[in-house]
This record gives structure tokens, sequence and C-alpha cells, in this order.
């Protein structure tokens, strides 16, 4: 079920009244049964890979928490290697099959086996790293594993966060679903209020951009490369907001039932660095990764190369997390290598900004910093939203070897008036996101009199009516 | 409970606030601009049910005695000329240079079918619009689809459900699962019930109009057929091919198209109406309208109209071959050539029921 669909409209308000109608006791089903239906919408048959999963970590987790030594360890493995042998056969297969095959003909060599035809199940990626969470931190005794059935399944399926995350960890989750939420107004209001503020980003902002985005990708050919460059920057708008308006509205539904997720975002784009960007980009990934790999392989604590191995080894990984193709693998890379190439020259960007007495401007200093991150990872994007390597070649070439100052979003079919609403959104995005560096938006409004309040709420929800997309397009990162 | 309460007074504020102005500030030409708004429509049908209001209101404002319904498909509502350069715009033209206070209003929606004229009917009876003098236009290819109503199913649903349901029971119309059915029914309400939503489309539409007028958007070129070299290819292609089909048409009473053909017929008993086949340009399709199949199904159509007794005029062969700009669709030289023709034939059909 989409959060953006007619469905949700209907299922949110009946599943919240009804869980502060409920007993404490009963409120564990009701969300499981919720959660259930949600994940059912999509593909029904599919519950069976998530049932399968639960069972096996279920058990393997009382297992670990009872045992001790190589036995734990054990049980520990037969987790991961079920979760990871899932993720592998339903997302991965296909990709390496595929590329095998490649290279077996290019050898000359006879490849037998042959590709299968499965669809990616929604949010794999998502409870499947969430399941391993819990049973990594069981394993490292930093959690005790969970007794009730109910309870852990719901941890896995709990459908706000179910298929887009955040990726939450035990410690914050299940402790939350043992204690009882009373219904309480200011809580409600702030998570009505971030929920609004998700459709806005989703619908407003995310699908317009993502109508010029798509023109402009489908037939880069067509289209300038200055329009190109403003196609891709357009794009790290529409994905931030899709992604981070899916958050918005899954943290504020569960905010309204007294169940705090974790913040995935945190204006990333005015990072002055990638580092603190993959700091404030996906927390709940970065983090998760950053807990159970990165660390697990050494971290920054052994020799120099190691490190930068290290952090290499994270972002490919990453980059395959979100898809199983080439073009997922070459964004993460580029992302680690970028890591890897600040870290090395650091020395010499702070002589450089002495030399030209950049480092005497704090506030210039800073801008080109955010301005440089930006661009990199604008950059960076071009892969994540190219269709293959080949177009994603394609579009860079355009970029850098076409330098005509025309903007021609018509040849791809996209009104000057869609481009314009486009600059506006992202203007108004970024003008929002100013403002919240240092409240929150909710705070700023608060201040106001009731009937500034009011009038900016109908002003939004009217901008939310006559330019939202109610085409229910799905989200993005429902595909990983 | 505090919070309900404000909840509920600042939804029904905003509710009283949009419903008041949208109803009574709007223009009507907003929604109504002398056909249906088909960009707002192609994304939501109900966009149907404000625009026959906004008729209804011009008729009432202008206390307009004598008006024209025009329903048809998108010959009828003018592809792929502006608003003021189609059939009923210049037929509107016409009745001014002439004094007459006769007023045409054009329902023409783009791949709709006789099911959804039907519905036009239907719905127009609903708002108190009379049919007294109607216009109908249709395609050749149209009284063989399977399809009866493309756009409208919910409003026939609605407004004659022995017909829908029948459309059901023949496997024409898709049984809808009791979800789609209430996602169906909740779109429909709040789209009657909620101007904010009902009117938000042509609003929108408004400002993208105004604001790309105001961009210097170029408006996409009107070409003559002859001018598009792909398109002899594209028609060709096999998709296509049922626009000029030679295959016997199904014209008996297990036709949907027949069927509502009769619901049509039945509901313009003893009313000026005029059905007309639109032209086809033979030229691009390379004698395809010449085989001896098309020929028979085009006797066929006749047939059936005759057998009805109804007013029809095929006017294959009566358009010329520069006025069109693909397969069936005119230029504006070609909607003005047919104005003229449908206004003398209609009003001399309304002063001698007999005489087309």
């Amino acid at each position: 079920m989409l959060f953006n669909s007619v469905e949700f409209m209907i299922f949110f308000p009946v599943v919240t009244i009804l869980y502060f109608l409920l007993p404490h006791k009963l409120r564990w089903f009701l969300l499981l049964v919720s959660s259930c239906l949600f994940y059912m919408a999509f593909v029904p048959r599919y519950i069976l890979i998530l049932g399968f999963t639960i069972v096996i970590d279920y058990i393997a987790g009382i297992l670990i928490d009872k045992l001790e030594g190589s036995r734990k360890r054990i049980f520990l493995i037969i987790s991961i290697l079920t979760n990871v042998g899932i993720l592998f056969v339903f997302k991965y297969f296909n990709f390496f099959n595929e590329n095998a095959e490649r290279l077996a003909h290019m050898l000359g060599w006879n490849y037998p086996v042959s590709s299968l035809t499965i669809i990616l199940p929604i949010g794999l990626s998502f409870h499947t790293f969430q399941s391993m969470s819990y049973i990594i931190e069981v394993y490292r005794g930093k959690h005790k594993s969970e007794k009730h059935f109910g309870i852990y399944a719901l941890y896995v399926m709990y459908y706000p966060q179910l298929v887009a995350g955040p990726i939450e960890r035990p410690q914050n989750m299940l402790w939350q679903f043992h204690t009882k939420h009373s219904f309480d107004t200011k809580r409600t209001v702030d998570g009505l209020k971030l929920m609004a503020w998700g459709f806005f980003k989703k619908l407003v902002i995310a699908d317009n951009l993502a109508l010029a985005v798509n023109a402009a990708y489908k037939s880069p050919e067509a289209v300038s490369g200055l329009t190109l460059v403003i196609a891709t920057y357009f794009f790290a708008f529409q994905i931030y907001c899709d992604f981070s308006g899916y958050t918005d509205i899954a943290r504020g539904a569960s905010r309204i039932m007294g169940i705090e997720l974790m913040q995935n975002f945190r204006l990333p784009y005015f990072s002055k660095s990638i580092s603190e960007f993959w700091r404030r980009w996906h927390i709940s990934l970065s983090s998760w990764f950053s807990d159970y790999v990165y660390i697990s392989l050494g971290g920054s604590r052994c020799a120099k190369w190691k490190w930068h191995r290290n952090l290499l080894i994270v972002f490919l990984l990453s980059g395959l997390w979100h898809g199983a193709a080439w073009t997922y693998v070459i964004w993460g890379a580029l992302n680690g290598f970028y890591l890897v190439f600040a870290l090395l020259t650091r020395s010499l960007r702070e002589k450089l900004s002495h030399a030209v007495r950049l480092d005497r401007l704090p506030a210039l200093q800073k801008f080109v910093k955010v301005f440089v991150s930006f661009n990199l990872i604008c950059f960076s994007w071009i892969f994540f939203r190219a269709t293959s390597f080949t177009n994603a070649r394609f579009i860079i070439k355009k970029i850098f070897t076409d330098f005509s100052l025309s903007i021609n979003f018509g040849s791809a079919g996209i009104t000057r008036y869609q481009v314009a609403l486009c600059c506006c959104v992202v203007a108004f995005l970024t003008a929002v996101q100013l403002l919240q560096r240092s409240r929150t938006l909710s705070e700023e409004i608060e201040k106001k009199p009731l009937a500034v309040r009011w009038g900016l709420y109908y002003a939004g929800l009217i901008l939310l009516i006559l330019f939202g997309v109610f085409n229910t397009s799905s989200f993005i990162y429902f595909q990983f | 409970m505090k919070i309900i309460k404000k909840l509920f007074l600042f939804l029904a504020v905003f509710y009283l606030l949009t419903q008041l102005s949208l109803i009574f500030l709007l223009p009507q030409s907003t929604v109504y601009n002398n056909r249906l708004n088909y960009d707002v429509f192609k994304d939501n049908v109900h966009a149907i049910e404000p625009t026959v209001k906004a008729i209804k209101a011009t008729i009432d404002k202008q206390d307009l005695k004598e008006y024209i319904i025009f329903v048809g498909d998108s010959v009828g509502y003018g592809t792929p000329c502006p608003p003021d350069k189609t059939m009923s715009s210049y037929m509107n033209l016409l009745a001014a240079g002439k004094n007459s206070r006769v007023r045409v209003f054009n329902l023409g929606i783009p791949s709709s079918m006789f099911g959804d004229f039907y519905t036009v009917l239907l719905l127009l009876d609903k708002y108190g619009i009379s049919t007294e003098n109607l216009i109908l236009n249709f395609s050749y290819w149209e009284i063989n689809a399977k399809t009866p109503a493309y756009w409208l199913k919910h409003y026939l649903k609605d407004l004659d459900r022995n017909s829908y349901d029948a459309m059901v029971s023949r496997g024409h119309i898709q049984q809808e699962s009791p979800l789609a059915a209430a996602k169906a029914e909740l779109h429909h309400r709040l789209n009657s019930y909620f101007a904010a939503i009902g009117y938000s489309g042509f609003i929108s539409n408004k400002i993208k109009l105004n604001a790309n007028s105001l961009l210097n958007q170029p408006s996409s070129e009107i070409m003559v057929w002859s001018k598009k070299p792909k398109l002899p290819r594209t028609l060709n292609l096999p998709e296509n091919r049922w626009y000029y089909s030679d295959k016997t048409f199904n014209l008996s009473e297990s036709s949907p198209q027949i069927y509502f053909l009769n619901k049509i017929a039945e509901h313009q008993k003893k009313k000026n109406t005029l059905y007309f086949m639109n032209a086809m340009n033979d030229r691009l399709l390379n004698g395809a309208t010449e085989k001896p199949g098309f020929q028979s199904n085009l006797s066929g159509i006749a047939r059936c109209f005759r057998d009805r007794k109804l007013n029809y005029i095929d006017y294959n062969k009566k358009v010329k071959y520069e006025y069109f700009s693909d397969h069936v669709h005119l230029l504006p030289e070609g909607y003005e050539f047919m104005a003229q023709d449908l206004w003398k034939k209609i009003m001399l059909n309304k002063e001698n029921p007999d005489a087309v």
C-alpha cells in the first residue's frame, strides 16, 4: 500500500483509532495484522518470505541469547546466511548470473545457468537489514532476545517503516512496542504536521520534479547539456523529497501512536563535506554500515591503506545495497572514492585554503565547501538515476561536451511552465531548509498568531491540492 | 478532545471558504471554454460534471431558449485545433453572424464511444439541460469497438444501472472488485462534494496555460497530414490498423455500440438529432477505404441508422484531402467547412425533420 494512495487515507485513520480504542495488550496484534495487510497490498505471496525470515531470526535470537561461544556463533551465521541468501536470490542472483554469462560468452565458454523470473519483494533490503541488526545486537550482547514472537514480528513488519525504513535497531524499537502509549494531543498534532510536510515534499516537490527529470533522462539525446545539468540538480531534490517525504510520513504516522522512529535525514545538502553528507543522508543505513561493516573491518583504527580500503568496501556494498546494477555499484564506488580522496588531500586543501586566505572568510569558506560537496553529490546522482551505464556515460559526455546555453526540456515534452514550477519548488524547499537550520518548521510556525498559522496551513493545503501530482506514483526507495 | 474540535473547525472553515469561493467566484470559462477541458478530464473523468454544470450556468445566465449540444469523439472535440477552431465554435460564429441566439455547446470527448455518448446525455438530463437539438459524431471504427464506455462507466453505473449491468454481464465492462468499486465511489463523492477537489484540476490548468503564455511557450503546430512523413508508417502499425479495418463489423444487437445506439435513439425520440460519421482521409489510407469490406461496412452502418429512422450523414468523400491533419481529424478550415454544412443541416432538420 502506498502512503499516497486512497487506501492509505482510509487505512491510517482506521488503524490509529482502533489502536487507541484497544487495550495495550492487544495493540501489538492490531499493528501486526495491519502491517500484514499493508504489505500484502503489494504482492500478497511475498509475505511468506517475510514470515520465513521472521521465524528463523526469532528462533536464532533466542538461541544466541541462551548459548555461548561457538554454538552461539553458529546460529548467528545461520541467521545471517538466511537473510543474505534470500536477499541474494531475489535481488542479486540475476545480476551476478547475467554478468557471469557475459564473461563466459567473452571467454567462449558454455554457460548453462538461466536467470530467474521473479519480482523483487518490496522493501526487501530494508527489512532484511533490520532483521540482521537485531541478530547482531543480540549476538553482541547489546540487547536481549525478544521472547514475544508477535512483538518480534512487529519489529520487522511495523507498517510505517516496513518498506522504506528507517532501518531501525532493536534497542530503539522493541521497548516502545512493550510500552503503553496513551493518546497525546501535542504528539498527534506534531505527527500530523510531519505527515503533511512529508506528503507535500512527495506530491508537490518530488513528483513535479520527476516529470522533468524523467523526460530529460529518457531522451538525453534530445536535450542540451545544460538541460541535463538542470535535470540532474532537479533529481537531487526529487530523490531527497521522495525519500525524506516517505520518512516524514512514516515518522509522523508512528509518532501519533507514540512510537518514535529514528531521524533519517538532517538537511544533507547543507553538508560541508562528503563524509558529513553521509552522516546526514539516509542516516539509518549509513549508521548500519558503519556499525556492522565498517567497524567490523577495523574502521579507521588501523593502517591508513586499510582504513581507505574499509571505506571503499563500505561504499561499494552501499551501492550494491541500493540495486543490482553496475550504475549503483559505480555510484557507491564514486562516493567511496570522494571520501578517500578527501582524506588524502586534506592537508593540501587546508594549505590551499590558507594560501588564498579563504580561511579568513569563514562564511565564504563554508559556502564553497557546501557548493563543492553538493555538486560532487549531484555528479554521483547521474549514475544513480541513469537507466544504464551507457546512459550515464552518454549524459556525462553530453554535459561536458555540449556547451550550448539553451534549456530545451521542450524537446523532451516538458513545457516552460513545468520547468518554472520545478524551479519554484526547489527555491521553496531551499528557503524552508535555510529556516530549518536553526529551528524546525513546526517551531517557526508555532510562534505565529492563530490567524497567520491557519493561513499558512490553508496555503499549504491549497498548494498541495493545486500542484500535487496525484497519480499514486511509487516512492523511489521502494525498489530497494 | 480539544484537538478534534480544532481540527474539525479548521477543516470546516476550509471547506466553506473553498466551496463558496470556487462555486461563486470561479469564472465559468475556466471550466468550459468552447469545449470540455480534455487536459483536466483525462486525469480526472469527474471533470465532466463541473463542465456540465458550467454549461447549465451559461444557459441560465444568458436565458438561452435554443441551443445545440454537440456530443461525439475527438473530431467533435476538435483535435488537434484550439478550442476556438472547432466545429462547435465555428457554428457559434455562424449563429452570431446571423444574429441568431442559438448557441452550440461542445461535449465531444476524445476516445469516447457510444456508451460514453449515451452517458453524457444522461448527465445532461441530470442537470436539466435539454437535448432537443443534438449533433452526434462518431468515427468508422468506433461502431465496432468492444469497449462501450471508456471514460464514463462510473457515471453510467450511477445513471443507468440496468445498462451498466447488461454490459458487465455481456463482458463488455469488466466486473469491479468491491475494493475498486468503493475506491471509485469515494473518488466520485470527493469530487462531487468538495469543490476544492472537483475544481482543482481546472485551476491548475488555468495557471499552467497563463504561465505558458507568459513564458512564450510555443504552441504545438497544426499541420496538414501530407507534411507528416511518419504518419503512414504509424497508421500501418498493427495496433492502428483497426481504424480502417475491412473485416465485417458486428452491427447486430449483440454489439455494445449498437446497444447504446439504440439507447441514444430511444432517448432522442422526436428530438432534432443529427448523427454523422467522420470522413476518413482515403488518400492517406492508401485506398483502404475503397476495399469491398470497408464499403460494405459503410453500407451496413448506413442501414443501421436507416432502419432506426435516424437522420444520418456519412461524410466520407465529402471533405477535401487538404482539410485533414491525419487519417480523420481536420484542420481549422476542415472544421469550418463541416460547421457550415452541419449548421445548414441541423437547421433544416429542425424545420423539416425528414429533409436530411
